[in-house]
């Protein structure tokens, strides 16, 4: 290795960096104590703690996701990201078959500071070739990645290295530019953050990190349908929904920033509830000062990234999520019917003789969704799922909660558990209400009974 | 209920429990599945039937022996 400068305690960890995948491994965040995580499954960053050197950074948190270690080699940074099948559980119940990087879907996130110079070694270990191409990054055209293009592919086994500096800082992704619509459907993505070199510049206390992918995962079945095009059943959060999406949690009075990238085929309107905040950045740099404007639901279009900024100043557990609302569902069918208002007595009776599991559902709403546990198919999610202090949830997809509370250590990035509301702070039931509800008019609640429908028939052609 | 017929419904109520599919669903599965049941009893019965000819065939149909030796043949094929 001769004089190379390893970064902190990661040497002995990726010691297998020149040649072997180091993929499944946990990975290190590069700032001691500071660990994310809900599930064992992801407790990926307790072996930082020790660590002795901090990077001149507020170093990002990558939802249900890690950086990729790097080491220092005279001037260049290097990483090395590995393609390769993966299995990713999209939330308790329901595992995944998908291509990711270095063990997971998406992959690790990749941190470094304007002006360095990024070595990125690519190994595959997919069945087919594949290139990586730096999406938004201002680089040499011959790094770009476009398979064909700009560099042959990378084949099966091969290990390609691409070298560009960091001119300048934001939020940028990776992905394949080689059968990009089958290897991104199949999870193939990651973030790549780049850090301003002057550490005061848009210094912020927590920053977030998370891409958004959709999955067409037929009920039963592993592995997505990599040519569905508009009909997803699973939107995610790198590679998660809800309620296996990591909560955002902030202490009060915390500056934050989330980044949120946008890797499905529409675009995706992020709705934070209880605060207002601005775009402050775009994959396109800095938003100036001047150019701000407040907003409480941020549009990120495809293949793009917005990184919103707010002060955590109210507690609680506020919902953060997808305001197009078939994207916080899981898994359902789009064809089935409309049942409101639809009497079913009498034909539940019916039905139940042919098929005696019949449940009537539908006729008030779907919301019993959330309330029933009943047997699903295997390998898929509840459309509604997840319980709150108060009762069933009902959401799932894009979905996450910003928790907020007083007090919490900058390093502290657990659950906090549900707010305790302070008495008097809840919306509460009464049962006389003092003042008669004023109704419009000419107020319409129930079809009148004698509502006659005219068919106005237009005359046939009359045959000659 | 058939086996496989059982596996398919089984799979049909799951999805109908995940809201994957409506009623209108079920009902067709029910009738494919009183229908695959029908055809089983029918091809059930078309199977004694069957054997009960060919051990005719094999044992003789008493026409020819004396009725007194095979009793139980004769009740077999008279119920044909």
């Amino acid at each position: 290795m001769g004089n190379r400068r390893w970064n902190h305690d990661v040497a002995t960890r990726i010691s297998k960096l020149g040649g072997r995948a180091h993929g499944g491994e946990c990975g290190q965040r590069p700032r001691a104590g500071c660990k994310y995580s809900r599930g064992a499954d992801y407790d990926h960053h307790a072996a930082t703690a020790g660590s002795d050197q901090r990077p001149d950074y507020q170093p990002v948190v990558t939802l249900n996701g890690w950086t990729l270690p790097w080491r220092m080699n005279g001037y260049w940074k290097e990483f090395h990201l590995v393609a390769e099948p993966v299995v990713r559980e999209i939330a308790p119940g329901m595992k995944a078959h998908l291509w990711g990087y270095n063990g997971q879907s998406p992959g690790p996130t990749i941190e470094c500071v304007e002006g360095d110079k990024v070595r990125t070694f690519v190994t595959i270990k997919l069945p087919e070739d594949t290139t990586i191409h730096w999406h938004g990054l201002l680089l040499p055209n011959g790094m770009d990645g476009v398979v064909g293009l700009n560099q042959p592919p990378i084949k099966p086994g091969e290990t390609y290295v691409y070298e560009f500096g960091m001119r300048k800082s934001g939020t940028f992704m990776y992905h394949p530019h080689a059968d990009d619509m089958v290897q991104v459907a199949m999870g193939m993505y990651g973030a790549f953050v780049v850090h301003p070199r002057d550490p005061k510049f848009m210094r912020v206390d927590r920053d977030f990190v998370f891409a958004m992918n959709a999955f067409a995962i037929d009920p039963g079945t592993y592995v997505p349908r990599v040519t569905e095009m508009t009909n997803f059943d699973l939107w995610t959060w790198n590679s998660r929904v809800f309620p296996g999406i990591d909560f955002l949690g902030a202490a009060k009075g915390d500056r934050v920033r989330i980044r949120m990238g946008n890797l499905t085929m529409t675009a995706h309107p992020i709705h934070l509830h209880g605060y207002d905040f601005k775009v402050t950045l775009t994959d396109g740099g800095w938003v100036p000062e001047s150019a701000r404007w407040p907003e409480v639901t941020i549009d990120v279009p495809v293949g793009a990234w917005r990184a919103v900024e707010f002060v955590a100043d109210e507690p609680g557990d506020w919902v953060f999520h997808c305001h197009k609302l078939h994207h916080v569902m899981n898994s359902m069918g789009h064809d089935v019917k409309t049942f409101i208002g639809v009497q079913k007595r009498d034909l539940a009776k019916a039905i139940c003789k042919l098929v005696p599991d019949y449940m009537p559902m539908g006729s008030t709403g779907m919301e019993q969704m959330a309330e029933m546990e009943m047997p699903l198919p295997d390998n898929t999610l509840p459309m509604m799922t997840g319980t709150g202090q108060f009762g069933a949830l009902g959401p799932g997809g894009m979905t996450s909660l910003l928790m907020v509370r007083e007090g919490l250590a900058s390093s502290d990035y657990k659950n906090p558990g549900w707010y305790k509301y302070p008495p008097g702070t809840v919306a509460y039931r009464i049962d006389n209400p003092i003042t008669v509800p004023v109704r419009k008019s000419d107020a319409t609640t129930t079809p009148k009974a004698n509502v006659e429908v005219q068919v106005v028939k237009r005359g046939r052609p009359q045959r000659r | 209920m058939l086996p496989l017929r059982k596996i398919i419904s089984d799979e049909t109520q799951l999805r109908y429990n995940a809201m994957q599919i409506d009623m209108f669903s079920l009902l067709p599965e029910a009738r494919q599945r009183i229908i695959a049941t029908i055809a089983a009893i029918e091809a059930k019965r078309a199977f004694w039937l069957a054997e009960t000819d060919l051990t005719v065939a094999v044992v003789g149909d008493g026409a020819v022996g004396t009725a007194s030796d095979t009793p139980r043949t004769v009740a077999a094929a008279g119920g044909d």
